[in-house]
Order: C-alpha cells, then sequence, then structure tokens
C-alpha cells in the first residue's frame, strides 16, 4: 500500500488525523511539566518561558 | 579517593556481571540453547545468570543467612561452575567489542554511540551516589540491610517489606557484599541489559538506525533513568527478563522446541518472583505459549518452569503473613488479618490518586496516565512516544508472531494495572515492549512512504530524546559532585535524602541506649537504632489502635518494648490524641528536641520546610 494504495483520500485522511493527534499528544504532554519547571529552572527562564 | 572509590565499585560490578554470562553461558550450553547472535546469546546468559544470583541470593537472605562470606561463596561456585564457558564469555565480549568499533566508522554511528555511551555513563555515574531513593529508604534496601544484620527482612510494622521479591536478592547480595553502592550499580546494569534487550528486539522489526532511536529512547525517558539511576528499586529487572521471555516463547514457538518452552518459563518466572504484578505477565506468557501451540504439554512445562522460578516468595510471605500475596488476599486466606485502617491504607497507597472501575476510568486511563501522569503514579514520566504513535500499532505486522508476542503481553499486563492499580509507574516492565512496538508503527509509516508521518515521528522521537537528555542531566546534576567526591557524603544525605536530619538526630541521641524506638516517619533506612516504624498505614500494631484511648496504645508500646518515641513533627493523626494523652499524664516525656529541615512533599520540587523533632521517653 505505498502512498494510499487503493483509497488515496482515506489514505491521506487518515495521516492527517494520526499528524493532528500527535501535535496535540506532544502539546499536552510537555504542557504537564509547567510547573516543574518552573521550580527548577533560573527564575529570569522559567518566567519568561512559561 | 572517591571516584577510584566508584570506579572499584563499578568493578566489583562488572566482574558480577561477567560471573552471571558466564555461569548463564553454561547453562544454555548444558540446555542446547542455541541463540541467533553474540548480543541474544549474551542477553539470555545474562538473564539465565541473574535470575540463580537473585534466587540463591533471595533465598539466603529471606532466612537472614546472607553475610559476605555465603554472597562470595555464591559467585565463587557461580564461577567455577562456568568452567569452560569463560572461554565463550570472552569470545562473545570479543565480538560485540568488534561490532560497537564497526558502528564508530560512520559519522552518525559515531554520533549515536557517543550519544548512547555517554548517556549510560551519566546513569551509571548517577547510581554511585548514596541512597536517597524513597521508596528504597523505606523498604527495598531496608529489608535488605536487616537480612544482611541477622534480622529477618519481614517486619510487620514495614508491611511494605512483604512486596520484596527475588530482584531484592540483588540488593541483600550488593549490601552483604559491603556496599549500598554495589547494589545501586546491580539495579544499573539491569537497565543497560533492557536497553540491549530492546535494540535486540527494535532489530527483529526495524533497520538498525531505527532500532538504535529505540535503544536510545528507552534508557533516556525520565522513569527508566530514573528507576536505573537513584531510585534504588529493582523493577527494571522485571523488564530485562519481559523481553527475554517474549523472545524465547517466540523462539519456542517457532522452533516448537521444549528446551525453549523451558526457558521462557524461567525467565517469565523471574517476572513473578520480583513482584506480584509480575504474576500477570507470567500468566501472560505462559497462556499465549498455549494460544499459539495449542499444546497443553508445552504450557504445562513452562507453566512449571515459571512457578519453579519464581515461587519463593510466594511461599515466604505465606509462611509468615499466612498469604502468598499478602496482605491482598488475606480474606481468602482468613489469617493474619490487618486491623482495616493498615489494609486500606496499603491499598490506596499502591493505587493512583484517581483510581476508579468505572467505565469512563478504564477508557481514559491509557491516554490519562501519560498526559495526566502526576495523577496517575507518575506516568508522565515514560514520555509521549507510546501514546502519541499509538494509532500506528494499526500499522504493524501482528501476523508476526513476535510482534503478536509482544502486544499481548503488552495488552495483558496493561489491563491488569488498569483493573487492579492504575499506577503508571508499574507499567515499566511492559514499557520495552510498548516502545518497540509504537516505534515499529512509526517504522512502517515510514515503508510505506508516508513522508510526513515518517518526518513527524522522527520529529517527536527526537524532540523527547532532547527533552529527557536536558532533564536526565538536570537530574543527575545533584547526584554528580558527591559520586566525583567533589561533594561531602554527609552534606550530601542532609540534603537529597527525605528524613535523612531526623534519623541522624536519632542516631545521635540513642546509640548505644537500651530499648526500642518508634518514629512515624518512612524513610528508616539511616537509621542505627533498634526502631519499630510506627506509621498505622504501614504497621499493623498502631494500625489496630487508630482512634482509641491512650490505654491502647501504651499497651501497644509495652508489647513491643518501646522506649522511645519521636515526634516529628507530629503523631499520625488517628494517634495524635492518645499520644498527646500520654504526654500530659507524664508517661511519654520529652528528652530531647532539635530542628531539622526536611522535605515536604515530593522532593523534585525541592520544597522544604524546618520542622521540629522531640524525643519522648517511655515512663515506667
Amino acid at each position: 500500500m505505498k502512498d494510499g494504495g487503493k483509497h488515496p483520500f482515506l489514505s491521506r485522511l487518515w495521516q492527517a488525523l494520526f499528524l493532528l493527534w500527535l501535535l496535540g499528544v506532544n502539546i499536552l504532554f510537555y504542557l504537564q511539566f509547567r510547573a516543574l519547571a518552573a521550580s527548577r529552572l533560573p527564575h529570569w527562564l522559567s518566567r519568561w518561558h512559561l | 579517593m572517591a571516584p577510584l572509590a566508584t570506579l572499584g565499585v563499578l568493578l566489583v560490578v562488572a566482574s558480577i556481571f561477567s560471573v552471571a554470562v558466564a555461569f548463564g553461558l553454561r547453562i544454555l550450553a548444558w540446555g542446547r540453547i542455541e541463540a541467533e547472535s553474540a548480543l541474544e546469546t549474551t542477553l539470555f546468559a545474562a538473564g539465565a545468570g541473574f535470575l540463580a544470583i537473585e534466587v540463591s541470593a533471595f533465598a539466603l537472605a529471606s532466612c537472614a543467612w546472607l553475610h559476605r562470606a555465603q554472597a562470595i561463596a555464591i559467585l565463587a561456585v557461580m564461577a567455577l561452575v562456568a568452567g569452560t564457558a569463560w572461554q565463550a564469555f570472552l569470545r562473545r565480549l570479543a565480538a560485540l567489542w568488534r561490532s560497537q568499533a564497526a558502528l564508530f566508522t560512520t559519522w552518525q554511528g559515531t554520533l549515536a554511540s557517543s550519544g548512547l555511551w555517554l548517556s549510560a555513563a551519566l546513569a551509571a555515574l548517577a547510581s554511585m551516589a548514596p541512597l536517597t531513593g524513597s521508596d528504597a529508604l523505606r523498604y527495598h534496601f531496608t529489608t535488605a540491610l536487616a537480612a544482611a544484620g541477622n534480622r529477618s527482612p519481614l517486619r510487620f510494622d514495614i508491611l511494605n517489606s512483604f512486596f520484596t521479591g527475588e530482584g531484592h536478592g540483588l540488593i541483600a547480595l550488593g549490601l552483604a557484599l559491603g556496599s549500598d553502592r554495589i547494589a545501586l550499580g546491580l539495579i544499573c546494569a539491569g537497565g543497560f541489559l533492557t536497553m540491549a534487550a530492546v535494540f535486540l528486539l527494535a532489530r527483529r522489526m526495524m533497520s538498525p538506525s531505527w532500532a538504535w532511536a529505540c535503544a536510545a529512547t528507552f534508557l533516556l525517558t525520565p522513569m527508566v533513568f530514573w528507576q536505573i539511576g537513584v531510585s534504588g528499586a529493582p523493577d527494571i529487572w522485571m523488564a530485562f527478563f519481559t523481553v527475554l521471555s517474549v523472545l524465547a516463547l517466540e523462539r519456542a514457538i517457532r522452533e516448537e522446541k521444549a528446551r525453549w518452552f523451558v526457558l521462557a518459563g524461567f525467565l517469565a518466572g523471574a517476572v513473578g518472583g520480583a513482584k506480584y504484578t509480575g504474576w500477570f505477565i507470567a500468566t501472560a506468557v505462559v497462556l499465549i505459549g498455549w494460544v499459539e501451540t495449542r499444546s497443553m504439554k508445552r504450557m504445562f512445562l513452562c507453566g512449571s518452569c515459571a512457578l519453579l522460578a519464581g515461587f519463593l516468595p510466594l511461599v515466604r510471605n505465606f509462611w509468615i503473613g499466612g498469604d502468598p500475596f499478602f496482605p491482598f488476599l488475606i480474606e481468602k486466606f482468613n489469617s493474619h488479618a490487618l486491623p482495616a485502617f493498615t489494609f486500606n491504607a496499603m491499598r490506596q497507597d499502591t493505587r493512583s490518586f484517581l483510581f476508579a472501575l468505572n467505565l469512563r476510568s478504564l477508557v481514559e486511563f491509557p491516554v490519562r496516565v501519560t498526559l495526566d501522569g502526576h495523577l496517575y503514579g507518575l506516568g508522565q514520566l515514560f514520555g509521549p512516544i507510546v501514546l502519541a504513535f499509538g494509532p500506528l500499532l494499526a500499522l504493524v505486522a501482528w501476523r508476526k508472531p513476535l510482534l503478536r508476542i509482544a502486544g499481548l503481553v503488552w495488552l495483558i499486563f496493561f489491563g491488569a494495572t488498569a483493573f487492579t492499580t492504575q499506577m503508571g509507574r508499574f507499567l515499566l516492565p511492559v514499557y520495552p515492549l510498548a516502545l518497540v512496538l509504537a516505534v515499529a508503527g512509526a517504522f512502517e509509516a515510514g515503508r510505506r512512504g508516508w513522508r510526513f508521518v515518517r518526518g513527524a515521528c522522527v520529529a517527536t522521537l527526537a524532540f523527547f530524546l532532547l527533552f529527557s537528555a536536558g532533564a536526565d542531566c538536570m537530574y543527575a546534576r545533584s547526584f554528580l559532585p558527591v559520586a566525583l567526591d567533589l561533594e561531602n557524603r554527609q552534606a550530601f544525605l542532609e540534603n537529597m535524602a527525605p528524613d535523612y536530619q531526623v534519623t541522624r538526630f536519632i542516631n545521635r541521641e540513642l546509640r548505644g541506649q537500651p530499648g526500642k524506638t518508634m518514629v512515624f516517619f518512612q524513610h528508616v533506612h539511616y537509621l542505627r537504632v533498634p526502631f519499630v516504624s510506627g506509621d498505622p498505614a504501614d504497621c499493623r500494631a498502631t494500625g489496630a489502635v487508630i482512634g482509641q484511648g491512650p490505654d491502647k496504645l501504651l499497651a501497644v508500646l509495652r508489647r513491643l518494648k518501646v522506649r522511645w518515641v519521636v515526634e516529628s513533627p507530629d503523631f499520625p493523626t488517628g494517634l495524635a490524641g492518645a499520644a498527646h494523652q500520654l504526654e500530659a499524664e507524664n508517661i511519654l516525656r520529652p528528652v530531647a528536641s532539635s530542628k531539622v529541615i526536611n522535605f515536604v512533599g515530593d522532593r523534585i520540587y525541592r520544597r522544604r520546610k524546618e520542622i521540629r523533632v522531640v524525643i519522648l521517653q517511655v515512663g515506667k
């Protein structure tokens, strides 16, 4: 099934949905560490970035 | 001197590793078990050898009979039994060295290998710091130390001691050899072996560069780095034995030879013998073997070997506690009843904050264990890879037995965890399987020509590797100076070990005094006076008098021969009324007090507070 196989539209839709999922999981995952980072990073850095 | 001492400890660990592998090679030769590569042979040999060490050390420690002489005797006998296998060991080592050296011929290989070796060195160095892990100070090392000091490792005032398994044999061996750093080094060695097993498993499903990425991701994953570096918990060995049992079972099914079912059974039993939850994995391996072969004979063979390898902790707990899975099946075995408060506290302690057995919780668990990890037993420390790549599991070639077995073992254990504890960190034994399968999905997407998906997966992996490397370095930063003798050991422990300043004050005031000391904090490993851990959440005797009058508490103190009671800073809620009443009646009289700095909440957040510690003498 090279790049979509018999159903290229469905395949691309699936890939697009997966990319959204991947982005969402990554964002939500790294957001968890705000509190921890704030307690361990230098104050100016934690305030600036988080 | 200390860098030399660190080097010495690492050499001792390397020697124990060599003995284990040489002995394992002898066992494999006896069983006519021939693996397919130098790495696979070395790992199976390490599995067999370390299982033998674990079981012997655990058996001796359970009888409080594991001292330096016995520890050396175990290793000497194994080294002698290995005999001619030492030559095979050296050949395998040379082959592994050559394959490593070959990687340094390209810049990509040099970069990948150097990164991996540097990370491994960082973890090994961090593990050489004095013990500060919370659960290790509470029971992993405390019970092993008791065994090395002629005392039973099981205590009804530290009920968590019943959770110790054969993996604790390695801790007991290290302590019997004279150093907690040897024990920590052996835990770290388990991490490196698991990383190699991850590479081996991944190599069966993907290209070398992806397999390297898998191994590096595994090692740098904060959960793994913490577990093998400084936690002092032997759970990583469960992950090692789990991967090996999956590999052995696949070979058993492929070749239909009894000897591989025997090996798969022993390795699965090693997982069961390490911790109660490991029996889910052992059962899964045996059942999958049966489903794949439809042979009852093979299933019984595999199951019997699993039981043989892991039955010791169950027998010990049944003997002492009246329940092989003490205290969780205590009602079924109807013996040695625990107070309801203590039983509920223990059950609560082994479950996540949000544990619930309704449909919504069970459906949410796979997602929230990663995204709300702090509420689900530190699940966030595994990183986002498995969850993020999860949908790609649909692309994996499930028709191949190895992938199917790995997937089923993961699924069964994950399901069992969701139904029993919903604790993220308890998933460590199957994390290698989950990670390799998830990355196999990404690899498959690349093979199908899905460029964007492949690129996004590579970027996700690369970002997580960078994030983890940074997080691990920041975490290890506090542990490296003491390992390299740039920081004083006492100062390090006072700064990093929970409750250490309290234990130091107690040791200073009460060492040499007759009678036992009752304490209510959990991190008791560094106490050097006879003690009773009085936290009713972990102690049968005080749990039985919770919420009752001072007479009952006094009776417990008298029965346990307690002469000193430590208030630091308060008594446990259910005992406070009775204890203060005894103080008012001058039965508990303050004799010494001090102000110390202690952690508040998890150490990682570095919140500290000054607390007052009072030692009270129990009047006659």
